[in-house]
């Protein structure tokens, strides 16, 4: 297992968000964590990237104990995060919000600008144009593009498929199997279980701060209960 | 009120535009500083008066180096970049999680220290450093006479302006302060030392202060005070062009030149009238200035 989150407890002020998360993602592998609004899906995310600080509990990625370091220091040990509200810069181009986030491979050939221009192609002809005049769907793909640029080996997804035409929905997945191909891990949260479905292997489900139920895809979809109780149709 | 001809008129455009190119490199640090930072650092005229006084000490240093004025400018304003360097570090990071009352109490707070020390160091009497020979003397425009020193200091403020520009958006570096300015925490997440970056940005606007301060002593007298005099007026060019805009700092001290420069000849005694009168109407029209934007959250 390259990440293995512990018993993760998260507040944000006085309210607990997380109560107990414990999961955990094996090399190249594509876990989901799927629950409905509000149930500690981004918390999680938040907490892994070091974004939120856990009360108690460990996050150890490979073997390391990252909890208490700073994001910029988490994400320089190869994890990104690609948050839901995609956070593009706006001002700049999309050249720029790539270059911003370049950063040289430690071993292999890296992500360059060529290279996820090639997984996204749609970025091409984009690449003048001002981060805020895009479009959700060439966002999406940005933002992606974008933490790529870091060479991570791990992937945090919030929510990708979110707001998105169906169309472009099933073209974001394509794109992601290629990226599981390339041997990325990926923690993919979703609130649907159709995004995660021949993606990811095994998933979470996290209902008020803790898991209550994981499993393999194949176990969930065959479970119609469970998708009805804890899952956004 | 008889017409003044058309040279004067020039001359007087020239000075307003001397000014304006001071202001120009007050107004930019300032406006950097917040744009990224979101601080508003009331002690920015303070490092101005720094750097102005720093001059003075190194130019009575090397009283008989040649280029020591040169030398000067350079020592005085690498010297405020540390010092202002020193002060984020230490102190000023302390703030950035709290209200934005704190930072401006706190660099208020500066300005009191760093006048104090000022005066301690370098005494309450006026103090002045004279002219490069190089730059000596005057030329001759329609009739007038305009000194050299402001003429360099005219080409000076452009081609700062310039290479800003260059930095902020055909470099890397540039291309993150400008992220920095837009989502902080963004770029932390894709794995940029914030804080240290934060250091860069707060040195190189208090390298823009002392470096206008510097510039300014051959024009006028250093005394205690000037610090307060020239933050007001960076306010009101930041207020005019747009708090965190880069051109908007040039066009507002473009602006506030020539108003303060032709002010003077049509109502002597009262100029600043125009100018609270200019910001007024930029204040009501656009209150985030021309070419700001409305703040976020």
């Amino acid at each position: 297992m390259i990440l293995e989150v512990r018993d993760l407890y998260t507040a944000y002020g006085l309210s607990q968000v997380l109560f107990g998360v414990s999961l955990s993602i094996g090399q190249g592998e594509v876990v989901s964590v799927l629950g409905r609004n509000g149930v500690g899906k981004t918390t999680t995310l938040r907490s892994i990237m070091g974004l939120a600080r856990p009360s108690a509990g460990s996050i150890r990625w490979k073997g390391r104990e990252t909890v208490g370091l700073a994001p910029y220091e988490i994400s320089r040990l190869g994890i990104g995060l690609v948050p839901e509200e995609r956070r593009i810069f706006a001002d700049l181009t999309v050249w720029e919000n790539l270059d911003v986030a370049r950063r040289p491979a430690e071993r292999g050939e890296g992500w360059t600008v060529e290279r996820v221009s090639d997984l996204f192609p749609a970025l091409r002809d984009l690449r003048n144009r001002r981060g805020g005049y895009l479009s959700g769907g060439e966002q999406q793909m940005l933002t992606i593009a974008r933490t790529l640029m870091g060479n991570p080996d791990l992937l945090l997804l919030d929510e990708p498929s979110e707001g998105l035409a169906p169309i472009v929905v099933e073209q974001l997945k394509e794109q992601m199997l290629r990226l599981r191909g390339e041997g990325i891990a990926i923690l993919l949260c979703e609130q649907r279980i159709q995004f995660s479905l021949g993606l990811s292997s095994r998933a979470y489900i996290l209902e008020k701060g803790r898991v209550c139920y994981q499993g393999t895809l194949e176990e969930l979809e065959a479970n119609e209960e469970i998708g009805r109780t804890y899952l956004a149709v | 009120m008889l017409l003044p001809d058309l040279s004067f008129l020039v001359i007087q455009f020239l000075s307003g535009l001397t000014t304006a190119m001071f202001l120009f490199l007050i107004a930019s640090g300032l406006s950097l500083i917040f744009g990224v930072l979101r601080v508003l650092n009331f002690a920015h005229g303070s490092l101005y008066m720094l750097g102005a006084y720093l001059a003075y000490g190194l130019v009575a240093w090397f009283a008989t180096a040649p280029g020591k004025f040169w030398v000067a400018v350079l020592g005085a304003s690498i010297g405020v970049a540390l010092i202002g360097g020193i002060v984020e570090r230490t102190l000023l990071r302390r703030l950035y999680g709290r209200e934005a009352v704190y930072q401006l109490l706190f660099t208020y707070a500066l300005v009191l220290i760093i006048s104090d020390v000022a005066k301690l160091l370098w005494g309450t009497g006026q103090l002045s450093v004279s002219r490069p020979p190089i730059l000596g003397g005057s030329v001759s425009l329609f009739d007038q006479v305009f000194p050299r020193y402001n003429i360099f200091v005219i080409i000076l403020g452009p081609a700062i302006a310039l290479l800003f520009w260059f930095v902020l958006h055909r470099t890397r570096a540039g291309r993150i302060i400008r992220a920095a300015a837009l989502d902080r925490e963004m770029l932390g997440v894709l794995g940029v030392h914030v804080d240290r970056l934060y250091t860069a940005v707060f040195m190189i606007g208090a390298w823009l202060a002392g470096l206008g301060g510097a510039l300014v002593t051959p024009v006028v007298t250093i005394v205690p005070g000037m610090d307060v005099e020239v933050i007001v007026n960076a306010f009101i060019v930041v207020v005019i062009g747009g708090l965190g805009s880069f051109w908007g700092a040039l066009l507002g001290a473009l602006a506030l030149g020539q108003v303060m420069s032709f002010g003077i000849l049509i109502l002597p005694r009262f100029s600043l009238v125009f100018v609270y009168v200019l910001m007024a109407v930029v204040l009501v029209m656009r209150p985030w200035g021309l070419l700001g934007k409305p703040l976020r959250g």
